[in-house]
Formats: structure tokens, C-alpha cells, sequence
């Protein structure tokens, strides 16, 4: 069964502060999801300074766009819609294309792939994410990762419910297949 | 042959209870050290997931991420207060004065001269130490009179 994302009375708190005009209060909620955010943006971008400009875009956006936010909903799940935009943004972008095209130029060899038995399952699971599709990506990170219902993740990745676990079913096979492959002594 | 389809019902489902009932494959999976130890591996599959969500984030970037948010805010709040610039009011009102003045300089001045054949002057005078005129005369429009001042 599911858990829902729970509301938290302090983000709540902060939120209303910040719209009474208190910049100050925005801090606490920068530090309760700073961490969150900067993994999944680097799972998402495969790189920590991209995650962090990513991550840095999304609270000012999120400050600037607070009075959007609905109160009925998680702030965490707010958050993580912001954050995904905006990663979707950049990897539109003409830089990242740049980057992503010398990166594939780059890509592991054959010979990489066979030194692969000496990594750890961290390393072994991040290179399988560099095989999924970024959709396929997000929403493995957002359930498998996060912990996010399907349903929070459809709201997150502004999609449907059965799209989630369409592109889930998809992710989950191709990483199992890399996990399998990559493991196998 | 079994391993195979072992290996593919498990990238498949991720698990093979309920989805493999042949007998003669069950009967090779109590067998087989290699599928026993795939299906070992791909159980610490959502562990490793897990422990994604417990990584370690650099510290310097933790540190540094509220003081810049805070500071883009704040400039961004400065930018939102006061909106326009000196020079965003005054390029467009120069620019604006430039053009009527070109505009103005462009068309030619015209003197009308009196057409003093037609004109009855009223009356003769000096001012400023020059003669002056006034004039009546009647335009080509009969319902027009022009008076002249010259």
C-alpha cells in the first residue's frame, strides 16, 4: 500500500511567514530539502554543479511563485514539480545538448564495461540510470528513490497515473537488466 | 535453455514465484548454483535503491546553498521595488525629443507675403522703428477675409 506524502505543519508555518513578507523564513525550508532536491537533481543531471545551479533555480522560482503554492498540498511535492521543470529546461537547453553529445562521445567503452564487476551497487545503479529515458529516470527516482506514490509522482511529473507506472514498468526492467548484467561475475 | 528463460522472467517481473510453473524448470532451479545466485543479486536491488536516498551531499554545496538563494532574493526584491532605471526613463525621452526636433527642423518655414493688390490697408504705423501694415483683402473663397500684419 501507498503512504501519501504527509503535510508538515512547520512548512506550512514557514510558507505563511514568507508570504507575510518574511524572506527569513524561506532558510528553514532551503535546509529541510536542500539535500533531497540536490540528490535527485543529480541523479537527474549526472552531475553535482549542474545539480546545484538546478537546485538553486528551483528555490527562487519556488520563492517567487509562492503564492501559486496550495496549502493542501505537500510543499515537498511542490518543491519536486519545480525542480523537475527545471531540469527538464536545461536538458533542453543548447549547453546541455553540447554537453550530453560529448559526454555520449565519451561513453563507456567495452573495456569500461568490463571493469565494471569491481564497482559498488551505487556506481553500478548510477550508470544504469544513464540508460533510461530522462522520463523513464525521473520516475524512478520519484518512486523507487523518493518514495513517492504513483500518484504524487503522476502530480509531480505532470502526467497521468497509468503513464507513471507505464514508464515505471519500462525503467524498472531496463535497470533490473543492467543491474543483472553489470553484477554478474 | 532454463537459464535463459529464468533470466528473462526476472528482468521481466523481477521476482518468478507465481510467474514460472514448469516443473522442469523449478526442478533446474533447485539445481542451478548461477540462477540461484542472479536471483540472490537481484534481491538487493531495492536495497541498493535505497541507499541512493541516504547519500552523502557535499558539504560545501549544503553550506553554500541558502546564503545564495538569500542573495539572489534579495537582488532580485531590489530589481522588483524599483523596477526602472534612470536610464530606462531617460533613453526613450531623449530619443522621443530627438525625433520631434528632426521633424520640426524638416519642415520649411514659409513667409506669406500680403497680396497688397487686392488688400484695402486699414491702417499704417511704426513699430520698433519699421513701417507696419494692416491690411484686409478678400481670398479667392468669398467667405474667407484675410488680414495681414506686415
Amino acid at each position: 500500500m501507498e503512504i501519501q506524502t504527509p503535510l508538515l505543519a512547520e512548512d506550512q508555518y514557514d510558507v505563511q511567514a514568507c508570504l507575510n513578507g518574511d524572506t527569513h523564513s524561506f532558510g528553514p525550508l532551503v535546509r529541510r530539502y536542500q539535500d533531497r532536491l540536490l540528490r535527485l537533481a543529480h541523479y537527474l543531471l549526472g552531475g553535482w554543479d549542474d545539480a546545484e545551479d538546478a537546485v538553486q533555480e528551483t528555490f527562487i522560482k519556488a520563492y517567487k511563485r509562492l503564492d501559486t503554492y496550495d496549502t493542501k498540498r505537500p510543499f515537498s511535492s511542490w518543491l519536486f514539480r519545480i525542480l523537475v521543470n527545471t531540469c527538464k529546461d536545461r536538458m533542453k537547453s543548447a549547453y546541455w545538448r553540447k554537453k550530453t553529445s560529448l559526454d555520449t562521445l565519451t561513453r563507456m567503452s567495452k573495456q569500461e564495461t568490463d571493469t565494471l564487476h569491481t564497482l559498488g551497487n551505487r556506481e553500478i545503479l548510477i550508470r544504469s540510470f544513464a540508460d533510461l529515458t530522462p522520463k523513464r529516470r525521473q520516475a524512478i527516482l520519484l518512486c523507487d528513490i523518493e518514495g513517492y506514490t504513483t500518484r504524487e509522482t503522476a502530480q509531480i511529473m505532470h502526467c497521468s497515473e497509468s503513464t507513471v507506472r507505464v514508464t515505471l514498468m519500462h525503467a524498472r526492467r531496463v535497470i533490473r537488466k543492467r543491474y543483472l548484467e553489470y553484477t554478474e561475475e | 535453455m532454463h537459464c535463459k528463460k529464468i533470466k528473462n522472467e526476472l528482468i521481466e517481473h523481477g521476482h518468478i514465484e507465481g510467474i514460472i510453473t514448469e516443473p522442469d524448470i523449478l526442478e533446474h532451479l533447485e539445481s542451478c548454483v548461477q540462477c540461484q545466485a542472479m536471483i540472490e543479486r537481484l534481491n538487493t536491488l531495492p536495497k541498493a535503491l535505497q541507499s541512493l536516498s541516504e547519500e552523502n551531499i557535499p558539504v560545501e554545496r549544503r553550506l553554500r546553498m541558502w546564503p545564495r538563494v538569500a542573495e539572489s532574493i534579495e537582488a532580485q526584491k531590489r530589481k522588483w521595488y524599483h523596477p526602472y532605471s534612470v536610464w530606462t526613463i531617460a533613453v526613450p525621452s531623449l530619443a522621443t525629443a530627438a525625433i520631434l526636433l528632426m521633424l520640426f527642423n524638416s519642415v520649411p518655414a514659409t513667409r506669406l507675403s500680403c497680396p497688397d493688390s487686392t488688400g484695402i490697408v486699414i491702417e499704417n504705423a511704426r513699430i520698433d522703428g519699421e513701417n507696419a501694415r494692416l491690411s484686409v483683402s478678400q481670398a479667392k473663397d468669398p467667405q474667407t477675409t484675410m488680414i495681414w500684419l506686415d
